[in-house]
This record gives C-alpha cells, sequence and structure tokens, in this order.
C-alpha cells in the first residue's frame, strides 16, 4: 500500500541558505518532495535527542538531519554531535522494536545542489518502503 | 560519585504498563554528570515513554520534573509540587535516591529507570591532588 510520509528534515542555517532562497522556489524546480517538511536550525549541533523524537511524537513517519560536512562544520563540530544525537535515536528506535531506518544523518556541503534533493527523494523512498509510523 | 545506566526499554515499559499518569522523576545530582538521569535523559525518557506506550496501543499522560538530589529529605519534599497529577514516579536518580523516595512515599508507585552500575569516593583531598589511585576507595556493584 503506498501512502505519502510524513517526513521531517532539520538542516543547519548554512547548508539549507542557498537551497531555502527565494522560498525555496529553486528547490522545488529540482523536484524537491514536499512532503518533506524542513525546520532550519542555527547549527545541527544544537539538535537535542528529545528534539527528534519529539517529531515522531508528532506524527513523522521519518526524521532526517543535514548538516555540514564533518570536516568542514562552520561551528567545528555541530554536525558531529549532530551524527552522534541520531545514531542515538537510532538505537532508541531498535529497542522500541521500530525500523531505525526511519532517521538518518547527511553531511552534504553548503550551496545549492542536487545532493541536498537527492537525500530528501532518498529518505522519501525509504519511508514509502518501510510504510507508515507505528507510533 | 555514582555512575548508573538506564535500564532496557522495555523492561521500564513493562513497569509502567497499567500507569494512567507518570511523572518521570530526574535527579540533578551525580546522574546529571554521568549522563543517566539529569534532566535530559529525564526528558528523553519521557519521550520514550510515550512513544512505547503508543506502540503497544496503551495511552498515558507522562510529563517530566526534577529535584535537585533524590537523596535528601529537604528536596525530596518538592515532590509536593505534582501532588494529584501522578500515579507512579519513574525516577532517574541512582538506586540510594529511589529507595530514598519510596521509603519516604510508602503511598506512592516508584520505579527505577536506572541500573547503578559504580560508586566511589576519595577519601581526602591530598589524594585527589596526587592522584593516587590506591588512596581512592571504589566499590563496583
Ligand atoms: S539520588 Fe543518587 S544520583 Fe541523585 S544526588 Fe543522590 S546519590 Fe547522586
Amino acid at each position: 500500500m503506498s501512502f505519502i510520509p510524513d517526513i521531517r528534515l532539520f538542516s543547519c542555517h548554512y547548508t539549507s541558505q542557498q537551497s531555502c532562497a527565494h522560498e525555496g522556489k529553486e528547490l522545488q524546480e529540482l523536484g524537491f518532495p514536499e512532503n518533506v517538511r524542513l525546520t532550519r536550525v542555527p547549527c545541527t549541533g544544537k539538535l537535542e535527542v528529545a528534539t527528534l523524537l519529539k517529531a515522531f511524537e508528532d506524527g513523522a513517519d521519518g526524521v532526517y538531519v543535514v548538516g555540514c560536512p564533518t570536516d568542514g562544520c562552520h561551528n567545528v563540530e555541530g554536525s558531529q554531535r549532530a551524527a552522534k544525537r541520531v545514531a542515538a535515536v537510532r538505537d532508541a528506535l531498535q529497542e522500541l522494536d521500530v525500523e531505525p531506518e526511519r532517521v538518518n544523518m547527511y553531511h552534504l556541503p553548503r550551496g545549492l545542489h542536487p545532493q541536498f534533493v537527492d537525500a530528501a527523494n532518498e529518505m522519501n523512498q525509504r519511508i514509502e518502503k518501510i510504510g507508515p509510523s507505528p507510533f | 560519585m555514582i555512575v548508573a545506566e538506564r535500564k532496557p526499554l522495555a523492561e521500564i515499559l513493562e513497569m509502567v504498563k497499567d500507569c494512567k499518569k507518570i511523572l518521570v522523576l530526574a535527579c540533578r545530582g551525580c546522574v546529571t554528570v554521568c549522563s543517566a538521569g539529569g534532566e535530559r535523559e529525564a526528558e528523553i525518557l519521557g519521550s520514550l515513554i510515550r512513544l512505547g506506550m503508543k506502540k503497544n496501543g496503551r495511552t498515558a499522560e507522562v510529563f517530566e520534573g526534577s529535584l535537585v538530589r533524590q537523596c535528601d529529605r529537604e528536596y525530596v519534599d518538592a515532590i509536593d509540587q505534582w501532588k494529584g497529577q501522578y500515579d507512579a514516579i519513574v525516577s532517574t536518580a541512582c538506586g540510594v535516591g529511589v529507595n530514598f523516595i519510596a521509603n519516604l512515599r510508602p503511598a506512592d508507585n516508584v520505579f527505577p529507570a536506572l541500573n547503578t552500575t559504580f560508586l566511589a569516593v576519595r577519601p581526602s583531598r591530598a589524594s585527589r591532588a596526587n592522584s593516587v589511585p590506591a588512596a581512592v576507595t571504589v566499590f563496583s556493584i
């Protein structure tokens, strides 16, 4: 059964700045899925495990984080911290007997580029395949 | 100094499966330092209990609070601020805190969320300055 997943993306200001310029028009033209809701944060290192879990409580079927490359984070270690928290959420989902693939971390360079859209499509396809959230 | 770690989630969910109003109670003492049971961890646990119960087809009101310490009477009295709002307390303090609350409040359901894994003291400041491991009293449990 196909369904339209509710996907939440948390991205750092720097990685998504150009992608979101002009109200995200260019992003749409590149095929960014409409069902991916983007929340921009000053730095992904600011994201808490609880913030990602709250997204699931709020009805998300999948959650992912896009931050700077590990060796080129604007805030030095911000995206590495985010990756650790994403890993903690994966472990927690596993403990709840829920597919850990529902949460993922991407490290992407700044600017409007196809990988930003590819990541969204990859998550979208992945969650379509896994199915709706059990929560 | 006490070190602890969270119990497996399935174990915690089993303890609270029939509860309807759950207070996840953090301790701002030792377990905050070892990142096992402070306010941040209690917030995460609260979220996981809500998700776990929902997945198991149960509903409960889960909220979080914290005490300065759970091993001191003067701080434990602060639980009164949530009077009537819970039918169970899930404590993220070490075993000392959980048992102290359970002793002081026999009418309350108090459940432990952590396994206490280690405790140790340094007998004197001098040994600390010299970092003499032999002078450290260690209890491993
Ligand atoms: S209750 Fe346990 S963890 Fe909390 S301050 Fe007392 S000894 Fe430390």
